[in-house]
């Protein structure tokens, strides 16, 4: 009896390995051979004929009935996974590593599956230094994640990361693979022609709805204004008055140059940007990695920040700010004209503003505003790329480790597991409005407060920001409370505008490049120091030495590395190693 | 040969096993500080191959690719290594000259101030910024020096000594300067201990006999006080020569770091972080450290040798 026993089970394990054979004859893991030039491919709209073919291939839904978490049982031996959550240093908050929702989910997820769930902070300002001395000392976390894309395939390059089997994936984590499917991210997996990572989602990625800028409005009434300015001429006009009526010494307070100067110099160029755009210069120049100092559009950008300095709108100290606190000690003291960030139910500055400003009166800022014929034809935007996390797993992950990360993130994208993690204890972090949206608490200091922005640094392994089922109920939950105003249907406004630019085809990502550039690694730390020093020199120096000192610095960044960046772009766009343009997008 | 006779008055030699058992409790002391050399100074010595190979974290020293000498050429052709290497050149040297004789003219005042309360008071005072790290001496330096809303150009303006704000820490030969200047504040007063300690060793009977062959107290300090520390001058200044002139404070630069800087702001401690650290070029970063640490000891040996030559006793 014993002994039929083991013989049944013998054959039972063989049946399902050679049927498991078979079905790989027939599945839909993506041929590697092409897998280097079709994962170039693209932009939703745009895939190239091996493009089109892998996605033919690997589009293909898992039904989540026989797979999936029904599927999982728990873990004979116990496995432990290390996941990466960004420390984010912020007061008042509890230890990334070790709070009340760590403890959920080990308690929720790790425990019912014998998994060990260890969270390992990573500082947000220094990534690489952090995940650098992890992977040097062996202690690569299980799955390794990042936004931005040079980073993973830098990993992936260096063999930090394991190559990995989608069918596998998808067979454990369904419900997580089949949004990757919806999403069409399946072309975003492969580097070097190997299969290595998959997506997370970022909802409305083209319409970034959470950031918004606010302007002063009493200030405006007061020179003579019933609306926001809506284009650039009105914008210096709004500015000139606002200093000539005393209201404000530098009403730009050089706000936005700050942030060009310091987190996003990259993104700022896109309204310069000729539409449509030549997809060779998009290639080359258009990236968040490396500032594009020799490009026309970031001329243009720097001409403008000259002029607005010589006008006075900006603070002649600006870049000795920090945008973080000077500037928006500022704004919260009333010193200058706008202030922009995310949204949530509670934003500390608009609440400090309003105490320290209590006859003051916000209005949103039009996308519209810098829009002045011959320099910025059209409010072009930078989309964000169509994921969030991209998502890779260490080379030292055994199978388990690796199943238990998988499950990890299927569990976490579960709609029930993320309404919990984001929203928290009814009745203690959040409550239910009328219409039954979860409204959270944003003061509430207990055990089980919310980390930073709803956890998010632990659900972004499932998306890149909280939604809920309609726009409208997700604005309305990102709408800040207990403020004298309420700016639901201005947040909503703002959306739908974004959402008129989009359709336009304005907004449209940086590329995406399926292998690595060695010439950014080498070159893209020191290049942004120097962008740094020429940008300011730039904005503040003598308009009429402005163009032969741009031409100088030109030649000396391309000559500092941007030439041998912009070079190698190029090459591995001419090698179908990257994404290309949407059609409405390109020249 | 006769053999040379024993003095009955020379102690008797005795084994090394005698002196641990007399003196164990000492020799349980030092094995701590023993260890903690061994661990940090010489256990990573392994890590410096790291210099010769084209590291990556992920495969570690059996899976990185050996490239010989090839990272010391990239460095030695890298125009941005070239100007860190001339930039603390440059700064260590200007830094050595003007911040070491410093601690030593400060330690001879404090050694002439009699009044005992007010001599305590005053090297609390020199010794605290010593304490407050480059962080904090930063940010109160810009708060202080910024051109327009610095509270020293404000005064200075307010009240008509200078019509436009003087840029101390936003040009970049007013920085220098202002750079170096903190640096010594911050350091002259902790720097001057060490000398405190050194004269309090010289015999007070020569400052007796001298004063009772007339000498003033500007004389029994150049006889006497100056002689008296003279040595640990030396030494001082052949560890300041090892470790000064290739190095460079991080802390201090990449606190004091602004756009209109980096022309002389860009040292090597900055290289290091810039083009090794923060981009996981390790290898880079260890050969740069590797060629500092070289070019210190050779300083070091040098400096060493030509102390010997003017006949003091030298470090090595």
């Amino acid at each position: 009896m014993k002994k039929n026993l083991k013989r049944l089970s013998v054959f039972a394990v063989v049946s399902a390995m050679v049927m498991g054979s078979l079905a790989g004859c027939g599945g839909s893991n993506p041929d590697p051979t092409t897998a280097a030039t079709t994962t170039a491919a693209t932009e939703p709209a745009t895939t190239t004929t091996a493009a089109s073919s892998q996605q033919e291939q690997t589009t293909t839904a898992v039904s989540s009935d026989a797979t999936g978490m029904d599927a999982w049982t728990p873990f004979a031996d116990r496995v432990k996974i290390t996941v990466p959550v960004y420390d984010r240093s912020k007061e008042g908050y509890p230890a990334v590593d070790d709070n009340y929702w760590t403890k959920w989910v080990q308690t929720e997820f790790g425990d019912k599956y014998n998994i060990e769930v260890q969270y390992v902070p990573i500082p947000r300002g220094d990534v690489m230094t952090r995940y650098s001395m992890l992977i040097a000392g062996d202690q690569t976390p299980t799955i390794l994640m990042e936004y931005d894309y040079p980073k993973v395939a830098e990993w992936a390059n260096d063999g930090a990361m394991q190559v990995i089997d989608l069918d596998k994936f998808a067979e454990v984590a369904p419900t997580y693979y089949n949004k990757m499917v919806e999403n069409d991210q399946l072309r975003y997996t492969d580097i070097n022609g190997e299969t290595y990572f998959v997506l997370s989602e970022r909802p409305y990625y083209n319409t970034p709805y959470t950031y918004v800028r606010f302007v002063r409005m009493d200030w405006l009434k007061q020179v003579g204004y019933d609306h926001v300015p809506t284009n650039y001429a009105e914008y210096t006009d709004a500015l000139t008055k606002i200093m000539e009526a005393g209201l404000c010494e530098h009403p730009g307070s050089g706000e936005l140059m700050l942030a060009a100067l310091q987190n996003d110099a990259y993104t700022r160029n896109f309204p310069y940007r000729e539409f449509p755009i030549s997809e060779e210069e998009w290639i080359q120049h258009s990236s968040l990695g490396t500032g594009s100092l020799s490009w026309e559009p970031t001329y243009k950008f720097l001409k403008r920040g000259n002029a607005e300095f010589h006008a006075g709108f900006l603070n002649p100290e600006f870049d000795l700010f920090q945008y973080e606190t000077d500037i928006k000690a500022d704004f919260i003291n009333g010193k200058i004209f706008q202030y922009g960030g995310y949204m949530s139910a509670n934003v500390d500055w608009l609440t400090a503003f309003y105490e320290n400003n209590p006859d003051a009166e916000l209005a949103v800022a039009s996308n519209y505003m810098a829009v002045e014929e011959g320099v910025v034809d059209m409010p072009t935007l930078r989309a964000d790329n169509p994921f969030g996390m991209i998502i890779g797993f260490s080379n030292l992950a055994t199978e388990d480790e690796l199943k238990a990360a998988w499950m990890y993130m299927e569990w976490m994208v579960q709609e029930d597991t993320l309404f919990v993690m984001e929203n928290g204890i009814e009745g203690v972090t959040y409550t239910l409005d009328e219409d039954g949206i979860p409204v959270v608490d944003g003061d509430y200091r207990g055990e089980e407060m919310l980390n930073h922005n709803c956890n998010i640094d632990m659900t972004c392994i499932a998306h890149a920001s909280k939604v809920n089922d309609t726009i409208e109920q997700s604005i309305k939950a990102i709408t800040p409370q207990g403020l004298p105003q309420d700016f639901e249907q201005a947040l909503l406004d703002n959306y739908n505008e974004l959402q008129e630019i989009a359709n336009n085809g304005w907004a449209y990502s940086d590329p995406v490049f399926a292998m690595t550039i060695e010439e950014e690694s080498e070159y893209t730390s020191s290049l942004l120091s120097l962008f740094q020093e020429y940008y300011v020199t730039l904005v503040k120096c003598d308009p009429a030495e402005f163009d032969t000192l741009y031409e100088d610095f030109k030649n000396r960044y391309l000559e500092a590395g941007y030439q041998e960046i912009i070079d190698a772009r190029l090459k591995a766009y001419q090698n179908g190693q990257t994404t290309t343009l949407p059609e409405s997008a390109k020249k | 040969m006769a053999k040379k006779k024993q003095s009955p008055y020379q102690p008797r030699k005795r084994g090394i096993g005698f002196y641990i058992k007399r003196d164990w409790q000492l020799y349980v002391l030092l094995l701590i500080p023993l260890a903690l050399v061994i661990i940090f100074n010489y256990a990573a010595y392994p890590g410096l191959r790291m210099a010769f190979m084209n590291y990556k974290p992920a495969k570690g020293y059996k899976g990185s690719e050996w490239v010989g000498w090839d990272i010391f050429v990239k460095i030695f052709k890298d125009a941005d290594f070239k100007r860190a290497l001339k930039n603390s050149l440059i700064f260590n040297i200007i830094d050595l000259l003007v911040g070491f004789p410093m601690p030593i003219i400060l330690a001879l005042m404090l050694n002439e101030l009699r009044y005992p309360r007010f001599k305590k008071v005053t090297q609390t005072i020199l010794y605290l910024p010593h304490f407050l790290s480059w962080a904090i001496v930063a940010n109160v330096a810009y708060t202080m020096f910024r051109p327009s809303t610095g509270l020293v150009n404000i005064w200075l303006m307010n009240h008509g000594i200078i019509e436009k704000g003087i840029p101390f820490l936003t040009e970049k030969w007013h920085w220098a300067v202002t750079y170096i200047i903190i640096g010594v504040w911050q350091s002259m007063g902790w720097g001057s201990i060490i000398y405190l300690a050194a004269i309090t060793n010289i015999s007070a009977e020569l400052y007796e006999a001298a004063g009772i062959d007339g000498a003033n107290r500007w004389q029994k300090m150049w006889h006497i006080t100056l002689p008296g520390i003279k040595s640990t001058t030396v030494t001082l200044l052949i560890m300041n020569l090892g470790r000064g002139l290739m190095g460079s404070n991080f802390e201090r630069l990449y606190t004091f770091d602004n756009t209109q800087v980096r022309d002389f702001q860009y040292q090597l401690a900055i290289y290091i972080y810039d083009k090794g650290l923060s981009g996981g070029n390790f290898s880079r970063a260890t050969a740069v450290v590797l060629f500092q640490s070289a070019v210190g000891l050779l300083m070091v040996i040098i400096s060493d040798r030509i102390a010997k030559m003017l006949g003091e006793d030298g470090l090595i």
